[in-house]
């Protein structure tokens, strides 16, 4: 907890790079329905 | 997929320097960050709220663009890729909007202030919000894709007096101007790579953005047109 308190740009980095993992992941999930309902729509 | 990959691994690194690199006040090594007097380590925002704002730009000047391809050519798809846009632009100009906030809230000691900059960037929220308001208003497609054409073409317009010329004439506490008498963040090698892969980034982030939400808004268009609705 001190490291962290010490550190407090560490915090900053963990705390981007889960929002950043949740707005890709996000995406990437979107985009897979997307492309089934493409799929769908030209058979 | 590999370009989703790519802009994955690219912004996943941005976002790690950006955040890591020491600033020290004499760059020695090739991974130091030069200090920005009167900001310190605040100055970090500069890797996500200058791209953010820079795309709000992007979005509503393709928009723009857009808009006069459907008056010229009454192309359905150009009317929802100009909605795109300007979704995209307002998205990003949110986001510039609340990082500015954060930063102001930390170097200004307050969240909001209506310096200059914040009153211009609200008042441009406030045109591109109008822009959905009419766009919802109206059923009828085509009436709907040339007045939204029409109100995109005059919102960009006026977008770079609110985004560039209304916070240079009236002064502000935005850093730019009040830095230094060149008025520049002056960075080091390391610190502008960072920035411009930061801007490369956020541009792929957003282009994937956009392409997802017009496949989408053409998938919808053409299930109302097999519909009936």
């Amino acid at each position: 907890m001190e490291f962290l308190a010490q550190h407090s740009l560490y915090v900053v980095l963990m705390i981007a790079l889960v929002v950043w993992a949740g707005i890709y992941g996000y995406l990437v999930r979107v985009e897979g329905k997307i492309k089934k309902l493409e799929d769908q729509l030209h058979q | 997929m590999a370009f989703r990959i790519a802009v994955g691994l690219w912004l996943t690194l941005v976002v790690i320097l950006s955040l890591s690199l020491p600033m020290v006040a004499r760059p020695e090594h090739w991974y130091d960050l030069p200090i920005v007097p009167g900001l310190e380590e605040k100055a970090r925002i500069l890797f996500f709220h200058v791209p953010t704002a820079w795309l709000s730009v992007v979005g509503f000047l393709l928009s723009l663009v857009y808009g006069v391809r459907y008056l010229r050519r009454r192309d359905p798809e150009d009317d929802l890729k100009s909605a795109t846009s300007a979704g995209i632009g307002f998205l990003f100009c949110v986001l510039a909007t609340v990082t500015g906030a954060i930063w102001a809230r930390f170097s200004w000691g307050t969240w909001w202030n209506w310096d200059p900059r914040q009153t211009s960037i609200f008042v441009l929220l406030l045109i591109y919000g109008a822009y959905f308001a009419l766009r919802s208003a109206i059923e009828v497609e085509e009436k709907r894709g040339t007045l939204a054409a029409v109100y995109a073409i005059i919102a960009g317009v006026t977008m770079p007096f609110f985004m560039f010329i209304m916070p240079r004439v009236l002064s502000s506490l935005h850093p730019e101007p009040i830095l230094n008498t060149q008025g520049k963040i002056q960075m080091n090698a390391t610190m502008l790579i960072l920035f411009l892969s930061s801007l490369a980034g956020f541009t792929g982030l957003a282009y994937w953005m956009w392409r997802l939400n017009v496949r989408m808004e053409v998938l919808l268009h053409r299930h109302h047109g097999q519909s009936g609705a």
